[in-house]
């Protein structure tokens, strides 16, 4: 037997287009020729692409290749966001897809699964989807995006590394070829990233580096129901179990938590006691807690536009190279929140009776992410924390089961209503809709109710680790559902039990008054405020300024 | 549309202040206003929602609060722009409190302009509990016209206007609600505005204080909503011909455009914050009509420095104020201490000066440019200067 | 309609006058009194530096020619829809403009506006709305925005819109409406104009009536009750 086709395959794709490199460049003009002579119908490619950066230029070439000479592509990538990536599919030249999450072509993507011309392999949270790189989804070509390049071709990807790491390990290690599109070349790198060695081809992209502001929310939009919920975690779970590794979803309602710590969790006396250590991406609503000196350390999965200059100022909290800039290895910041926080707070769109959630809805396809992963408790865990023993301890009390070992606080914070008439609390999740029209094995469920341990409304807090079976749990639920339709059959009797023994706490049960919620809590009200206490290094994005 | 009713049964409600009102009719959100009940054992609600089908919700929530709450003798009004149930029980929790604390006339301290509802900026202008409320909510006056298109009305139709003492001097103080259809005029609106300039005139008091926040004339009454600001127009003329100061400050998310943005103009003072903006045409319509090429209204940073008070007050078109209300109660009453006679040499003046601003600049297209000719030395740097840096920056350019 | 034909069948013969950016300048006599002539011809788009010529040949009556009554013919498609028109700061240009229009007739000069054609939005505000008294003829089209436009951005249906309009002079364009409202004193011929504006110079002005005549008229029966509770409140 031979075991070195794959490897000899390698290069001789790359012998192949050599008349059109200088060194590892190719001209933006040859790209086109270049895939189409290095891609194979068959292969397995791997387009890199997440909620942030996106290999652009890369995914218009392999859109415009011709689909007679190459087809049946597998497709591998985190994010499908673009409408090149469709086109893939929808030219033919593409059949197969293995992804994270689509964010805007969630709508064409179930057309297409529809109508046959897409067979979606899986759907996967990042975290799986880079370890299937390693295990039987390793790609033969990775298309990858670098911030700069020097003339050798080693890689600078910075402040927005994030996947590239994961996907050139895999790839550059096993016979596959890295292509690299980056936006400016340069004789020199701040930081060397990726090297040259594990990079094949390089081409200078002319398209500009465009990243979106995924994580920044304007503190003018929070609201006073958000605040009360804010003032109820950092009470009644956060002070509770002295919570300080965490990591906080996307959105107003943990923004809101985080414009709180430095006035009303001051005021409790909870500097030093809680949130010291974050895993989350360098979001600018946590500037006032950084400045106040309540966060110690935090570790990013990505980067955010407009915060470069104020991480580099931070070398203490952020992870930065010695360059100054920050780093941000998804795959890395992943793990750490799946094994070293002791607590995920996140919202959703729907929750069922079981504590299920999901953001799915029935005309589009939207996928994972990192969620999952950060709102898991894991079995694997071996290190033991106050915070983590605590909470394995109510569990294991309620349930009369032997105390083996703790628990990850998963918390869900939800209005309990999308707005008006749209109930968050539901009988049946739309997940389980879109299963039967998509025909997938399950449905799209982003945090399993196995895994929620407290769910968080404007009517209180349920505590699920308190509930000593299934009907405890429901009727937990149905009384912090407000008056949705499932909070209004609330079994009145056993809400009032759960009560006393506070499975469930209301705002009263936990000291807060409704009087003293109000906007004058916030940290920063605008992101003029950001700005300000930032000591100007924070530069938002003109699409969120008012001045 | 649909109007709901209830008569709920709850214990004797303690004594409180009637008439007060709270919360906004904006998508979301309600406003409620509280009034007298005439059976002390039972609570009132007259409902109009924007949402309709929703009457058993609406029945837990009110229930809920009348077993909660003793508002026996109540009876409250809502007018409901699909409010989630959660925000209803809060603006019902929040109205009973205002009702049971008789917060009408509360003194605000040290708070932020953008932050305060138009009564608020108001009392926290004002000399504390001086402010008397002409029509206020409970008076009811509402627009008639925006019924017949099937859309909400508010209580006081969006502005409110009232006597008050500034520093121990009478004034008049005028406060529109950006959140209700963006501020904009209409019938009662307009006529609440000239009506209480022209009260102004008549009590001879020191001064008139314009807090505008708005788009201008209100399309669903546009006809009406014109006149009466060339109504309103007149009146500050009538105020400044007989040397009774107006001062308008625009510090507001709205700015003062259309319409409003000409009245702006007229004052013998215009303040304008950093926020805030001002103009004939908004960047969306000039983007519509002309392209994006030519305004790109999404490019918030372009906008700010086109029509942006830091841009207004180098142009000389403006003067800066701050956000801030003890600052800017100072700003004000040294303008209305300042009145600016309305005379043929001054007027030349301000011709001469806008036509030389039109003849040197009739080519521009971008304040970055017309910074850099006015002389500031680095005009990236603009808008990023706080307050206080910029209002240097003024200086050293006048000196 | 034209305005040189405007001017010929309104002021007649005697008329001297200059067009200039579609600003009109100018002069004629009526029955031994002269008058100052301007406004905005051609439907143009009112911008910043016509303000600033209207602004200079009023203050220019004011000081030569005290009490000089001042007619203006209005034909403009609205305020200048521009970047630079605001960049430069359009509604200040117009505050001057206003502002002028109300020192002369604090000094004696009575305003009187004729609206031949288009008058739109915040040229109107800034142009004839100053007048003493407004007139426009039968073709005049006097609106804030037309129905379709106020349907797209209401979101009300145009149908709704229209049908209410037929019984509603609130909203829809047209100079009868804005004379059910009060603002305009009558829609007339164009030779009509002067006789009524001779037989005003000889009255005082109230420049606070239109709430009135819209009330007695039955478009706009709201605003001078408002007024009157205002004005009447302890």
């Amino acid at each position: 037997m031979e075991f070195d086709l794959e490897h000899k395959n390698k290069l001789k794709r790359l012998a192949g287009v050599q008349h059109l490199l200088s060194g590892k460049w190719v001209a933006r003009e040859q790209l086109a020729s270049l895939l189409q002579l290095v891609i194979r119908s068959g292969d397995r490619v791997c387009l890199e692409g997440n909620n942030q950066k996106q290999a652009k230029f890369l995914a218009q070439a392999l859109a415009q290749l011709n689909p007679e000479q190459t087809n049946n592509l597998h497709i591998v990538q985190s994010a499908l966001s673009l409408p090149e990536h469709i086109r893939v599919f929808e030219k033919g030249l593409a059949n197969r897809v293995d992804f994270c999450y689509s964010s805007g072509q969630g709508a064409r993507l179930a057309q297409l699964a529809a109508s046959g011309k897409i067979t979606i392999g899986g759907i996967h949270t990042y975290l799986e989807l880079f370890a299937r790189y390693f295990v039987d989804l390793t790609p033969k070509v990775a298309l990858i995006v670098a911030a700069k390049a020097d003339r050798q071709g080693n890689l600078y990807t910075g402040p927005n590394t994030e996947d590239t790491p994961a996907i050139v390990e895999a790839t550059a290690f096993r016979n596959g070829l890295v292509i690299a599109e980056v936006y400016e070349v340069v004789d020199e790198l701040p930081r060397v990233d990726i090297p040259a060695s594990w990079v094949d081809v390089v081409v200078h992209s002319p398209l500009p580096m465009v990243l979106n502001p995924l994580f920044t929310r304007d503190p003018a939009k929070i609201d006073e129901l958000k605040i009360l919920m804010a003032m109820m975690v950092i009470k009644g779970i956060y002070a509770k179990y002295g919570v300080n590794r965490l990591n906080h979803g996307i959105g107003f309602n943990t923004c809101a938590i985080e414009l709180l710590l430095p006035t009303y969790a001051e005021n409790l006396g909870l500097r030093d006691k809680i949130c010291q250590n974050f895993v989350i991406n360098p979001v600018p609503t946590l500037i006032p807690a950084i400045e106040a000196g309540f966060v110690k350390t935090i570790c990013s999965p990505g980067g955010e536009v407009g915060m470069n200059d104020y991480v580099r100022a931070h070398p203490d909290i952020f992870f930065n190279g010695f360059d100054g800039s920050q780093r941000s290895n998804r795959a890395f910041a992943q793990l750490a929140g799946l094994y070293a926080i002791d607590l995920f707070i996140g919202a959703t769109l729907q929750i069922d009776l079981h504590g299920n959630s999901s953001t799915a809805t029935l005309e589009r396809i939207t996928g994972f992410g990192g969620a999952p992963n950060l709102g898991s408790d894991v079995n694997a865990r071996r290190h033991s924390t106050p915070c983590w023993l605590q909470a394995g301890q109510e569990y294991a009390t309620s349930q009369n089961k032997p105390f083996l070992r703790g628990r990850k606080l998963v918390v869900q914070m939800v209005d309990t209503f999308q707005a008006a008439g749209v109930a968050t609390f539901v009988e049946k999740l739309d997940a389980w809709a879109l299963q039967e029209k998509m025909h997938t094995p399950l449905p799209p469920i982003m945090i399993l109710g196995d895994d929620v341990t407290h769910i968080v409304t404007e009517e209180g807090i349920a505590n699920l680790l308190l509930c000593r079976d299934s009907i405890e749990r429901e009727q937990a639920i149905r009384g912090i559902a407000g008056y949705t339709p499932v909070g209004l059959m609330r079994d009145k009797e056993i809400v009032n039990q759960l009560r006393e023994r506070g499975a469930i706490q209301y705002p009263e049960d936990l000291g807060i008054s409704y009087r003293d919620v109000t906007r004058d809590l916030l940290a920063a009200k605008t992101i003029k405020d950001l700005v300000n206490i930032s000591g100007g290094l924070y530069q938002p994005p003109s699409s969120f300024r008012d001045w | 549309m649909e109007q709901l009713n209830y008569n709920i049964a709850s214990t004797v409600a303690p004594r409180g202040v009637f008439g007060l009102s709270i919360g906004v009719v904006n998508s979301g959100n309600l406003e409620i206003l509280l009034l007298q009940n005439a059976d002390n054992l039972s609570a009132k609600f007259i409902i109009d929602t924007s949402v309709a089908g929703y009457s058993e919700i609406w029945h837990a929530v009110l229930s809920d609060f009348a077993a909660k709450f003793a508002i026996g003798g109540l009876e409250f009004i809502l007018h409901d722009s699909g409010a989630t149930p959660a925000i209803v029980a809060l603006r019902l929790r929040q109205a009973y409190e205002t009702y049971l604390i008789a917060s009408a006339n509360k003194h605000i301290t040290n708070s932020h302009y953008v932050e305060l509802t138009p009564r608020e900026r108001i009392m926290a202008l004002v000399d504390e509990s001086s402010f008397k409320e002409i029509l206020p909510p409970a008076a009811q006056v509402t627009s008639p016209h925006l019924g017949q298109l099937d859309l909400l009305t508010s209580f006081d139709d969006g502005v409110v206007i009232g006597d008050a003492k500034f520093d121990g001097k009478e004034i008049a103080i005028i406060a529109q609600q950006a959140n209700f259809i963006g501020g904009a005029v209409g019938e009662i609106n307009g006529a609440k505005i000239a009506g209480m300039c022209l009260r102004a005139l008549e009590r001879k008091v020191s001064g008139v204080i314009l807090l505008l926040d708005s788009g201008g004339v209100r399309l669903q009454e546009a006809n009406a909503g014109e006149i009466a600001i060339s109504e309103i127009i007149r009146s500050i003329f009538a105020l400044r011909l007989n040397n009774i100061p107006v001062v308008a400050v625009v510090a507001g998310k709205n700015g003062a455009f259309g319409g409003i943005g000409i009245t702006a103009a007229c004052a013998d003072n215009l303040f304008i914050s950093e926020q805030g903006r001002s103009g004939v045409s908004g960047p969306e319509v000039i983007e519509t009509v002309m392209g994006v090429d030519e305004y790109d209204s999404k490019d918030r940073a372009l906008v700010w420095r086109t029509c942006g008070g830091k841009h207004r007050a180098l142009l000389g078109l403006s003067e800066y104020c701050v956000p801030e209300i003890d600052k800017l109660h100072h700003q004000i009453k040294d303008a209305l201490d300042h009145p600016v006679t309305l005379t043929l040499d001054g007027l030349r003046a301000d011709n001469l000066r806008l036509a030389q601003l039109v003849t040197k600049y009739a080519n521009y297209h971008d304040a970055l440019d017309i910074w850099h000719d006015l002389g500031v030395s680095n005009p990236e740097q603009v808008s990023n200067l706080s307050d206080a840096k910029f209002q240097q920056l003024q200086q050293s350019l006048a000196e | 309609m034209e305005y040189q034909q405007l001017i010929s069948a309104t002021f007649g013969s005697n008329a001297k006058t200059t067009v200039e950016q579609d600003v009109l300048l100018g002069e004629f006599s009526y029955q031994e009194q002269t008058f100052a002539l301007c406004g905005i011809v051609n439907q143009a788009s009112l911008d910043n530096a016509m303000s600033i010529k209207l602004a200079d040949f009023i203050l220019d009556t004011i000081e030569n020619y005290p009490k000089r009554p001042i007619c203006l013919v209005i034909d403009t498609a609205g305020q200048k829809v521009s970047h630079n028109a605001e960049l430069l700061g359009l509604n200040s240009y117009y505050g001057h403009l206003i502002a002028i229009f109300n020192l002369a007739r604090a000094q004696g000069h009575k305003i009187f506006a004729l609206v031949y054609g288009k008058a739109l939005g915040g040229a109107f505000i800034a142009s004839a709305l100053n007048a003493d008294y407004i007139f426009a003829l039968e073709e005049a089209q006097i609106a804030v925005m037309w129905l379709d436009a106020m349907s797209r951005v209401t979101k009300v249906p145009v149908e709704k819109l229209e049908e209410l309009s037929k019984s509603s002079a609130i909203f829809a364009p047209g100079a009868e409406n804005y004379f059910r409202l009060g603002a305009v004193e009558a829609v007339i011929p164009a030779e009509e104009f002067m006789p009524r504006v001779n037989e005003l110079l000889l009255h005082s002005t109230d420049i606070h009536h239109w709430r009135r005549q819209g009330a007695s008229r039955g478009g706009r029966s709201l605003a001078a009750k408002v007024v009157d509770d205002i004005l009447a409140a302890k």
